[in-house]
């Protein structure tokens, strides 16, 4: 039971720790709740028709259906990201002071509310289906203590729950002056993580060839395999051994996503 | 924008290269029941290589061998490769992750 719980939570924590980021950014904007449980349900749908064709995806391009596929939806969310932290910088402040603004926000907060369903759907899908094709393992039998490592596998999906419910509460705590540019620093840090993620899955494809030195290796110190090392891999994009190309697209996307927050959230002169 | 651009055009440029797992030597395993049936694969030392695993059960399955980087869901009666980065010598880990006490193998690089 516990090695069915850890396998189904060590799956469900990243997605759990990105939906509570998430919610905890678009809490100011109305409606967002919708998009998110939306990207939720859709991404859990999603998983089982992932699951049900993973044989099919898998026989993709030379058998590396499922990295290429990743590594595609990874580059998906952060551009979705990089989109909401811009948008948020624009409309972010103004929608949090002043209320008159809210309507014409809404509006156009569905936008970039669209863009946040499609990173909670994308971070779901993808360890989503995983979990759903092991608990379909468990269902078919085959194994004796099925009953076990349903019970395992279901509060292993709760307690993962609840790292996404503890993410969230635990942001909101955060005092309303910083909570804006704490929020946008997550997402940008989570954002540079699901690049260097990315390649990470072109690099296991063959797509991918150049620089593929090792930076550094810290997997004796902090494994990216454990629970500790997995939460800071999502966070921050941890990796116990980066290659040079990893590392420096991580680089690129969190100076990007840094300096494109700055420039436009920038004091402006103003004629009263 | 940028990053959009950035990425998108990583992605082209990853895409238009060519495939070439044909340089690479494959080594296969079959998972059967809660066993693989070759539990030790011999690879040379600082050359990459492709692990394919065949699941011969119905349950699906997860290749995992933490120290190669390697973590990989198979579906059941189905089959998966994997590549992997240059190893240094030595004796690595691998494991259906779903039943990982008893469904174990060795990479031995030399």
């Amino acid at each position: 039971m516990i090695g069915a719980l850890i396998i189904v939570f060590r799956e469900v924590i990243e997605a759990g720790l990105i939906i509570g980021i998430v919610m905890a950014a678009t809490q100011t904007v109305m409606g967002s709740r919708m998009w998110i449980m939306g990207g939720v349900l859709a991404g859990i749908i999603g998983s089982c028709i992932l699951a049900a064709f993973t044989g099919s995806l898998a026989s993709l391009f030379d058998g590396f259906g499922q990295e290429i596929f990743n590594a595609s939806i990874l580059a998906v969310a952060v551009c979705m990201l990089t989109w909401h932290n811009i948008w948020m910088a624009l409309n972010g402040r103004a929608m949090a002071g002043e209320l008159k603004q809210a309507g014409i926000a809404v509006r156009e907060g569905q936008k970039s509310l669209m863009a946040l369903a499609i990173i909670v759907g994308t971070a779901v899908l993808r360890e989503g289906s995983e979990v759903v094709l092991f608990l379909y393992g468990v269902a078919i039998g085959g194994r004796e203590t099925a009953s076990g490592m349903a019970l395992g596998g279901a509060l292993g999906l709760a307690i993962g729950g609840a790292v996404s419910f503890l993410t969230f509460r635990g942001l909101l705590k955060i005092p309303n002056r910083y909570f804006f540019s704490v929020t946008s620093w997550l997402i940008t840090f989570l954002a540079a993580g699901m690049a260097a993620q990315s390649v990470s899955f072109l690099e296991k494809a063959g797509l991918v060839e150049v620089l593929q030195n090792t930076v550094w290796d810290s997997s004796k110190y902090l494994a990216e395999s454990g629970i500790p090392g997995r939460i800071l891999h999502t966070l921050i994009g941890y990796s116990d051994q980066p290659t040079v190309l990893q590392f420096i697209v991580y680089l690129a996307v969190l100076s990007i996503g840094f300096g494109l927050t700055k420039w436009i959230s920038r004091p402006r002169l103003r004629t009263v | 924008m940028l990053t959009r651009a950035l990425v998108l055009s990583l992605t082209l440029v990853a895409l238009s290269s060519p495939l070439r797992a044909e340089d690479i030597v494959t080594y296969e395993t079959t998972l059967k029941d809660k066993a693989f049936t070759v539990s030790e694969i011999k690879v040379p030392a600082g050359k990459p290589f492709i692990i394919k695993l065949n699941n011969a059960n119905a349950a699906a399955a997860e290749l995992e061998a933490k120290e190669l980087k390697v973590e990989k869901a198979v579906a059941g009666n189905s089959s998966i490769v994997v590549r992997v980065k240059a190893m240094e010598p030595g004796k690595y880990l691998f494991v259906d992750e779903y039943q990982e006490d008893v469904a174990k193998g060795y990479v031995i690089v030399e």
